[in-house]
């Protein structure tokens, strides 16, 4: 287990940098995805970085300092408030697509984070937040059977119905009522009809099933982790044993896949090969979640991996082998840029999860944040990535590729080297 | 920045859905962040009415930049919307050899810029080579071979601008007002 003095300066120095991301309208920043990157937007997204957010605000209350975290907790509940449009979404809640609307799982994750909040917060309108845009991506989701992930398309993705379930079954328990108990059921259905019960995947379960009865065959260890806390919390819920066995295969699913080192593959595919790069750092942070939720020890490799992956300036890295995403084969040399970025909607994961080591009661030290300068590739050159409380700039060959002042929701710069889609 | 929409039929462009939802992040992206970092204050644009929420989505973020010059409005165009003498910028939309023929080689706007304005820069969007790419990762879809569909889509997405000229759908042209 880590050190509580090593915790409590990672988790400081994570809470300096995050307080370097905000701007007008809430937490910025560029995103770099395994589905596509999002550098030149780099405004609010009010998408699943909200989840994390909130909930190791939540955590830290308790922490000494709670006017510090209060402060923090009431302004990031507000952001959702101010940044909800009359239809109930959320403005920019699409992470990887931002600033589009109607993201998923990231509305659902957004307001999952914000009914945790209320738990301490005062302000009833905050629920309501939630309400309106549950009730919207149920109006807008549901089909009579289930959930769909894109309006208007039979398509199913379990992760995020897990996650839509466990914001549900939070709106249930505040405001009392159960019709949202049977939605999450609903939704909770499909995940586990979409999981693999026998052979060698057993436990996994399919990222997408085109319609509610067959997966594509793809299993992506990090989202079967973001399934584990929803299942966990559906058993106690429900009273259903099988929820909790569900959790529990996914947890035997990520010991499996884990590497040495302590990562895991972007992607399993069902017959054959896996798609080894680019593997999370900061984003582990929900994968060692899972391993909390479900009681089991966190492995020892992936933790240490997690807390190496911190910069100077207190944000944790993305990742590891975004260069190798194509041909598969990490080649020698400085990391991708790609790598190194710290992204709001992944430092999320870590910092929820190390609120959640923080024993009760454990004050943070104040921590002032260094700027880094590493050594990285951009396009295949060698290049430097900056960072200060201020901006992000990337440089190669004597050329700018990227900068960003944080307080700005366009990048100046981004060259198309570096923004790729 | 405000956004003035002036909402526009242009007979044959395809909606923004699939790869075409990947171009108009791109183009729209492009013009946002050039004209909020242009210090314009009104955004002019004749597009269709599909590319409403995502043209709102990118000014109502945006705060006003704090440079103004004496009490004139700055402003840009994009799109079927005619230069004005305030604009700062003109956004013109070119469209490509890829193009189906009711829009290759047409311009919006149609005529070339005045004198009064240089191309500043040229963005190649949705290329040949991604247009290649897409072939395999629909047959490996097809054949049930996700993992080589997979990195057929990355690769096309790496593929999918260019600032040299190459062979394409639509080109964005960015003309900014001389200096002189």
């Amino acid at each position: 287990m880590v050190a509580l003095e090593k915790l409590t300066a990672a988790l400081a120095r994570q809470h300096a940098w995050f307080d370097s991301m905000r701007q007008p309208g809430g937490y910025g920043g560029p995103v770099v995805h395994w589905w596509q990157h999002r550098l030149r937007y780099a405004g609010p997204g009010l998408d699943w970085r909200y989840e994390g957010l909130l909930i190791g605000y939540r955590r830290l209350l308790g922490n000494g300092n709670a006017l510090r975290w209060r402060d923090r907790l009431e302004h990031a509940a507000n952001d959702l408030r101010a940044g909800q449009l009359p239809s109930g979404h959320f403005r920019a809640s699409r992470f990887e697509d931002n600033p589009g609307t109607l993201g998923t799982p990231h509305e659902a994750a957004a307001s999952l984070g914000l009914l945790i909040a209320c738990e301490a917060l005062t302000d009833p309108g905050l629920v309501e937040v939630a309400q309106r845009n549950l009730d919207a991506l149920i109006g807008a989701l549901g089909d009579g059977r289930g959930f769909q992930d894109v309006p208007g398309q039979a398509g199913r993705v379990p992760n995020k119905l897990a996650t839509f379930a466990q914001a549900l079954m939070r709106l249930a328990v505040t405001i009392d009522d159960n019709r949202y108990l049977g939605q999450a059921e609903a939704a909770l259905k499909d995940v586990l009809n979409l999981q693999e019960g026998s052979g060698p995947w057993q436990g996994a379960i399919h990222q997408y099933a085109p319609d509610d009865e067959r997966g594509d065959g793809r299993f992506f260890p990090y989202y079967n982790a973001r399934c584990v806390p929803p299942l966990i919390e559906a058993a106690g819920r429900f009273d259903d044993e099988r929820y909790l066995e569900a959790a529990r295969s996914v947890i035997a699913f990520l010991k499996r896949t884990m590497t040495p080192d302590g990562a895991w593959p972007q992607i399993v595919y069902a017959r054959t090969g896996a798609m080894r790069w680019p593997r999370w750092v900061a984003g582990a942070g929900d994968i060692l979640l899972a391993f909390l939720a479900a009681e089991e020890p966190l492995p020892e490799p992936a933790l240490q991996r997690l807390l190496d992956g911190q910069l100077a300036s207190g944000g944790f890295v993305s990742g590891a082998g975004f260069a190798a995403q194509r041909s598969q084969r990490p080649s020698a040399g400085p990391p991708d840029f790609r790598d190194l970025l710290p992204v709001s909607g992944w430092n999320d994961k870590t910092f929820r999860l190390l609120c959640e080591l923080l024993p009760a009661g454990t004050p943070l030290p104040e921590i002032e944040p260094e700027p880094v300068e590493r050594e990285v590739s951009i396009g295949g050159h060698h290049g430097r990535f900056f960072e200060t409380g201020e901006a992000f700039r990337l440089e190669a060959g004597g050329a700018v590729h990227y900068h960003w002042f944080k307080q700005l929701p366009w990048a100046s710069v981004a060259s198309p080297t570096v923004d790729i889609r | 920045m405000r956004l003035e929409h002036i909402v526009t039929k242009i007979p044959g462009l395809p909606p923004p859905e699939g790869a075409h939802q990947l171009v108009w992040s791109y183009l729209l992206d492009a013009v946002c962040a050039d004209a909020y970092h242009a210090g314009v204050q009104l955004l002019r644009v004749a597009l269709p009415s599909s590319l409403a929420s995502e043209l709102e989505a990118r000014t109502v973020l945006a705060p006003l930049p704090t440079t103004t010059v004496g009490g004139q409005q700055k402003t840009a165009s994009f799109g079927l919307a005619a230069s004005r003498d305030s604009d700062l910028r003109s956004y013109r939309l070119r469209f490509g050899l890829l193009a189906p023929p009711s829009l290759r080689g047409r311009a919006f706007p149609a005529s070339s810029q005045s004198a009064d304005f240089d191309l500043s820069s040229s963005l190649f969007v949705y290329t040949l080579r991604t247009r290649l790419l897409g072939i395999p990762m629909r047959l490996f879809n097809l054949l049930r071979q996700p993992l080589v569909a997979d990195r057929a889509l990355i690769g096309l997405r790496h593929e999918f601008t260019s600032e040299r000229p190459t062979t394409c759908y639509y080109i964005l042209e960015i003309w900014s007002r001389s200096k002189s």
